[in-house]
């Protein structure tokens, strides 16, 4: 009986985490370069379920109509798996292009593709991300909003103070018409395994090698929009409310049952 | 959940902060050398319920991890330092800079101010100063009784005084390596700041980069109003789906709530 309050309250629990992720993601539907999140869930370890009287004693009956009464071993009789609810197993991060914006701005970079701009932190560590919206610090290094430095192949990029910056499709940074650097755009072989930091930035692990990307395109001028798309994240969001309710439903069932058998069972007449 | 309802928040918040932008932007179209603002979001930081990558079993680590995420803020308003379209005014100091420099302005509190509005007028002296009063610096000071004021592409002022024609001085233009960190102040006028750089001073037209004076000419606002409406509906239609977002937390909790009768 409480196997059901605890498999409706998991389900529940389950939802809400859920919705967590739709919510941030809604949040977000207008952040350059953000990759929506989806929430996998899987059904929580089931149980085998045996009946428990292993032995039983048996009544036979022989050929001239004596019965006989005796013990039989028996193997506990297997009832069938019961499922103890669900969880969330994990948050998929969907790297899909999100739509480019033009901006005009002459440091401002978008990619089609896998890959990841990186960026250092006055630390020395190096994170990625999706956006490029980029600035000139009063050094003239190429840098983030956030003053990391955008890097290239060859390390940091000097830009200084220059009239013209041109960045063709495979990241080669010219300016005043001179070949400065390539953009390093990296790819991971599993790009699920990078933590969010935040601010847009994705940090890999230790074993997880940046190979640069081949197969992503560098456009300039443009931003990439938020790839979340609103109406999914509603028809989500819907689908979560009614799982919850349903979850609650089942709960509410479970209790009415309790009910009855604590207070009808057992009454007399 | 309790969550999703701050998350829902933060996004309708910076949404709002994105309408304030863009009604600043609107609000100025017609504001002779006004850059467009432009709101820049970020996510905020994340919930790690598991790690990627975490050992789940002896050898099998996490292909994936489970985080959740806190929302987004405005983290920057970036200005678009494109150039604006140009106005002919056939009015001699109305002056309009095609590149990146700025006119330097001699702020009355002692301090250089910036500004690309090229509305330039003459006080009772006959100094050259903006529509606040505002000297130029360095300052060019008319003779006047002058009858034809002419700037030349370099910034060159000369005059003519009874049919003879004199230089009175030249204006400079100025830029910033990184323009975007110039802090505005109001009166269509900036103020370097550590983010900007030191200003670099030049000549328009010799020096590159600082590019060439046009008489007679306002550089107008570079606000598209298209593109403003278009961010209106976006930023519009967003805080409308994370409201949806709120709602629906709200429901779940009253949900949670029947569960007890």
């Amino acid at each position: 009986m409480n196997r059901g309050f605890y498999s409706a309250s998991a389900a529940m629990m389950n939802q809400m985490q859920h919705f967590d992720t739709t919510a941030n993601n809604l949040a977000n539907v207008n952040t350059h370069g953000f990759k929506r999140h989806a929430a996998i869930h899987h059904d929580f370890q089931r149980g085998l379920l045996k009946r428990i009287d292993a032995t039983k004693s048996q009544l036979q009956i022989s050929t001239n109509g004596e019965t006989s009464e005796s013990t039989v071993d028996r193997l506990p009789k297997t009832m069938g798996v019961l499922g103890t609810g669900t969880v969330l197993q994990a948050t998929w991060k969907d790297f899909s292009d999100g739509a480019l914006e033009n901006t005009e701005a002459p440091l401002d970079f978008a990619l089609s593709g896998k890959g990841l701009f990186s960026v250092k932190t006055p630390d020395g560590k190096t994170l990625y991300t999706r956006h490029g919206g980029f600035q000139l610090d009063t050094e003239g290094f190429l840098v983030t909003g956030k003053g990391y430095q955008v890097q290239g192949q060859n390390g940091s990029l000097q830009i200084g103070q220059s009239e013209k910056v041109d960045v063709d499709a495979a990241g080669q940074i010219f300016v005043n018409g001179q070949y400065l650097d390539t953009l390093a755009v990296v790819e991971f072989e599993q790009p699920q395994l990078l933590t969010n930091m935040g601010e847009r930035f994705y940090q890999a692990p230790v074993d997880q090698q940046a190979l640069f990307a081949t197969q992503t395109q560098v456009h300039q001028r443009v931003l990439e929009r938020s790839n979340v798309d609103v109406a999914s994240e509603m028809v989500n969001m819907i689908s979560v409310m009614r799982s919850y309710q349903i979850a609650q439903k089942a709960l509410q069932s479970e209790d009415d049952m309790t009910g009855k058998l604590i207070n009808d069972i057992g009454k007399t007449a | 959940m309790i969550r999703a309802l701050y998350t829902a928040a933060s996004g309708m918040k910076a949404q709002q902060t994105n309408l304030d932008i863009t009604s600043n932007n609107l609000a100025n179209v017609n504001t002779s050398g006004f850059k467009a603002f432009r709101a820049e979001f970020e996510d905020l930081h994340y919930q790690v319920l598991r790690q990627p990558g975490a050992q789940v079993a002896s050898n099998i680590i996490s292909p994936e991890g489970t985080l959740i995420g806190m929302g987004s803020t405005v983290v920057g308003t970036p200005r678009f330092f494109g150039q604006g379209d140009f106005q002919l005014t056939e009015n001699p100091y109305d002056l309009a800079i095609q590149g990146d420099g700025f006119f330097r302005i001699q702020h009355p509190n002692g301090s250089q101010a910036y500004t690309r509005d090229g509305s330039f007028k003459l006080d009772a002296n006959g100094n050259l100063v903006t529509s606040n009063g505002y000297l130029v610096d360095p300052n060019i000071s008319v003779d006047p009784n002058a009858s034809n004021i002419t700037v030349g592409s370099d910034g060159t002022v000369s005059q003519t005084v009874n049919g003879t024609t004199t230089t009175v001085g030249q204006i400079q233009l100025t830029r910033f390596v990184n323009p975007v960190g110039l802090e505005s102040i109001g009166k269509n006028l900036y103020r370097q700041t550590p983010a900007s750089g030191q200003e670099v001073s030049g000549v328009a037209g010799t020096d590159p980069g600082f590019g060439t004076i046009a008489q007679g000419m306002l550089e107008m606002s570079n606000v598209r109003v298209a593109d403003e409406m278009i961010r209106m509906i976006v930023s519009m239609r967003a805080y409308e789906a994370n409201s949806k977002a709120i709602q629906t937390a709200d429901e779940m909790l009253q949900v949670a709530n029947n569960a007890k009768r």
